[in-house]
């Protein structure tokens, strides 16, 4: 039915009883615990892995990563900018998918908005890291000190400092907000004492007052507004720390919304691989159908055409520039010791991403799964080359080096993914996977609708009786 | 008979949808009863609006918080890049504002975020973990498929009529 655009997303029978009792059920009651724990405790040894790593390294330095002059800025750059590409498609399903109305966000929204969250305490973990002296951290903030100093405003890395600890604030805010009324629901339904202590403190003493959702709407509304930009200008800053350099590979205009898609299209990879996974681990395939893997697929081609755009249009301003240190450092990316990294991305990004132009491979869930991790790696080896081809050949070929990434480097990104699914696994245990509110109006919207069509059937069938 | 909160007989009735719900509290008014509250497990569409809830507090708020502190923020760093600490970097201009304009811009969105949310929970005065509600036999199914209308009136017994002629599922009066 075209006309009905709620009717396919939810199963015909759901109500809000027995939504709401399923997801419920998931965190009050859960009944598969056995998978569950044996992949939350991989995830912790990985964890704890992390932790590990970071002691180790902010006692020794940095210098146990591979990275050195000419290339100074190796893994932990990267990864930051591929975690927080990851956490803005979170920001960008929930609220700028709620201000546009999109039917099909309810059930991805909450999947979103947690994967947001532990992307970017992967991403602040690796800034700090970055820093090289990640005890002197506070020196990026104004506060009164007897140096007399002040911190450099035209620096990117100030830039930085502000921009991912607003995101992060935004994002817990928002986050938060969508949990509030499922924790109030998870307290009433809750039958142990602790259970019903926990959620309700969680819940703040939330009653569902009518003026209550209407501020919450309305307070809903603005972060959604502010999501708009937040999304745009985060990634858009990180990636000037590369465009205001006069470095060759680096000094491109076009970064800022080359990075935004990029960001975009990693992250929409990001939740339709959390969104397979949830559902066939929790039989959700009724409320996060095909269809909603499919608007995902169509999300991922969308950003990932962006991304095949700005790769021709870098190496056109590179032809075009006529300036011969560019042009060399495309060469390189071709055929010099990263080539290798430059075509594996070209592979993933521009000659896999083609097959989502079909429906049946978007609607399938594995291969949307597996396109899902070839569009992260490739995204991932797309940050790696920008910063590896652009500084490991210098002006002075005397600096030329050829670094290679070592084992703490190695670690410290595995241990990053394990923090990421210890977060989201304790998540999923504690609160509900799905937005069970965005549910219920969800529900209610299709029994409107479906209200309005049996009225316009009932008219057409009484004049065309007469 | 027992007596509410506010010295008046309180009643708590049940609908089973939200429509049911809005019309209730549509004719509720329109009998001249003005002390409702409805609870609904999620917004119904239209029905602050019955509430007569005229609110913009919240968007200006932030607006007001967004643009003073940015303000503030590009303040601090023309004094400390100009006055406090001139120091050339670059070959820049003293006031080199576009490059100010990255902090002062999120700045400006931080306190907006944190504006909205304290003015959320503040104007709905939350957190208050009791609420002489949660007492209520059935109350907690308002955070599943139960949409509750509480009316405080003069008038106990017409508003009671008229909760059971909307088609409520059920009238309780409120516990004292």
């Amino acid at each position: 039915m075209a006309e009905n655009p709620q009717e396919n997303l939810l199963p015909a029978d759901l109500t809000h009883a027995s939504m709401t009792e399923r997801i419920a059920g998931l965190v009050l009651a859960p009944r598969s615990r056995g998978r569950w724990l044996l992949a939350f405790l991989v995830s912790a040894v990985l964890a704890l892995l992390f932790v590990l790593c970071l002691v180790i390294v902010f006692a020794t330095g940095v210098g146990l990563f591979g990275i050195n002059i000419p290339v100074a800025w190796g893994f932990p750059i990267v990864n930051t900018i591929w975690w927080i590409g990851i956490a803005h498609a979170g920001t960008l399903i929930s609220a700028v998918l709620l201000l546009t109305r999109q039917p099909w966000r309810a059930p991805v929204a909450r999947l979103a908005e947690a994967m947001a969250m532990f992307a970017i305490v992967c991403a602040g973990f690796y800034a700090i890291v970055h820093l090289g002296r990640p005890q002197l951290m506070h020196f990026l903030l104004p506060y009164p000190n007897t140096m007399g100093l002040w911190p450099q405003w035209r620096s990117p890395l100030v830039w930085d400092f502000f921009a991912i600890s607003t995101y992060f604030v935004f994002t817990l805010g928002f986050l938060y907000f969508s949990l509030l009324p499922d924790f109030a629901t998870l307290r009433d339904r809750a039958r142990s004492r602790w259970q019903q202590i926990f959620y309700g403190v969680l819940a703040l003493g939330w009653r569902n007052s009518a003026l209550h959702w209407a501020r919450y709407e309305q307070a809903n509304g603005v972060l959604a507004a502010v999501a708009a930009p937040i999304v745009v200008s985060v990634t858009g800053i990180i990636s000037l720390d590369l465009a205001v350099s006069l470095v060759p590979g680096f000094h491109f205009p076009i970064f800022p919304p080359y990075f935004v898609a990029g960001a975009l299209f990693s992250g929409f990879a990001t939740v339709a691989l959390l969104a397979v996974v949830t559902r066939s681990f929790y039989g959700l395939q009724d409320l996060i159908t095909r269809r909603h893997l499919d608007y995902l697929g169509r999300m991922m081609l969308l950003f990932g055409l962006i991304v095949n755009y700005s790769y021709s249009q870098e190496i056109f301003t590179a032809w075009y520039s006529g300036d011969i240190y560019m042009r060399a450092v495309y060469l390189d990316r071709w055929t010099g010791p990263y080539a290798p990294a430059w075509w594996a991305m070209i592979f993933c990004n521009v000659v896999l991403l083609q097959f989502l132009w079909f429906r049946r491979v978007r609607r399938s869930p594995w291969a949307l799964f597996a396109l899902a991790i070839t569009s992260n790696v490739g995204m991932w080896l797309e940050r790696y080359q920008i910063l590896f081809t652009s500084t490991h050949a210098d002006f002075i070929p005397a600096n030329w080096r050829t670094p290679l990434p070592t084992v703490w480097d190695g670690l410290l990104a595995l241990a990053s993914l394990g923090l990421f699914a210890f977060f989201l696994l304790a998540f999923v245990r504690l609160a509900p996977v799905v937005s069970m509110h965005d549910m219920r109006s969800a529900i209610h919207r299709r029994e409107e609708q479906r209200k309005e069509q049996q009225q316009e059937q009932q008219k057409k069938q009484r004049e065309d009786g007469e | 008979m027992t007596v509410g909160e506010s010295g008046h007989h309180g009643l708590i009735a049940r609908f089973d949808s939200g429509d049911k719900l809005l019309a209730a509290t549509r004719r509720l008014r329109a009998a001249g009863h003005h002390r409702l509250d409805a609870h609904a497990p999620f917004p119904v569409p239209g029905l602050a609006e019955v509430l007569e809830y005229r609110e913009y507090g919240i968007p200006r708020i932030a607006l007001l918080a967004a643009t003073i502190t940015a303000g503030i923020a590009f303040l601090m760093q023309w004094y400390s890049a100009v006055i406090d600490y001139p120091i050339v970097v670059g070959g820049k201009p003293l006031n080199s504002w576009p490059a100010f304009l990255p902090v002062t811009f999120k700045v400006g969105i931080f306190n907006a975020v944190m504006a909205t949310a304290i003015t959320m929970l503040v104007k709905n005065r939350l957190p208050r973990f009791h609420h002489p509600l949660f007492d209520e036999k059935e109350f907690s199914e308002s955070s599943t498929d139960g949409f509750f209308l509480v009316v405080h009136s003069d008038e106990p017994g017409a508003a009671e009529e008229l909760l059971q002629r909307c088609g409520a599922r059920s009238v309780r009066e409120l516990q004292p």
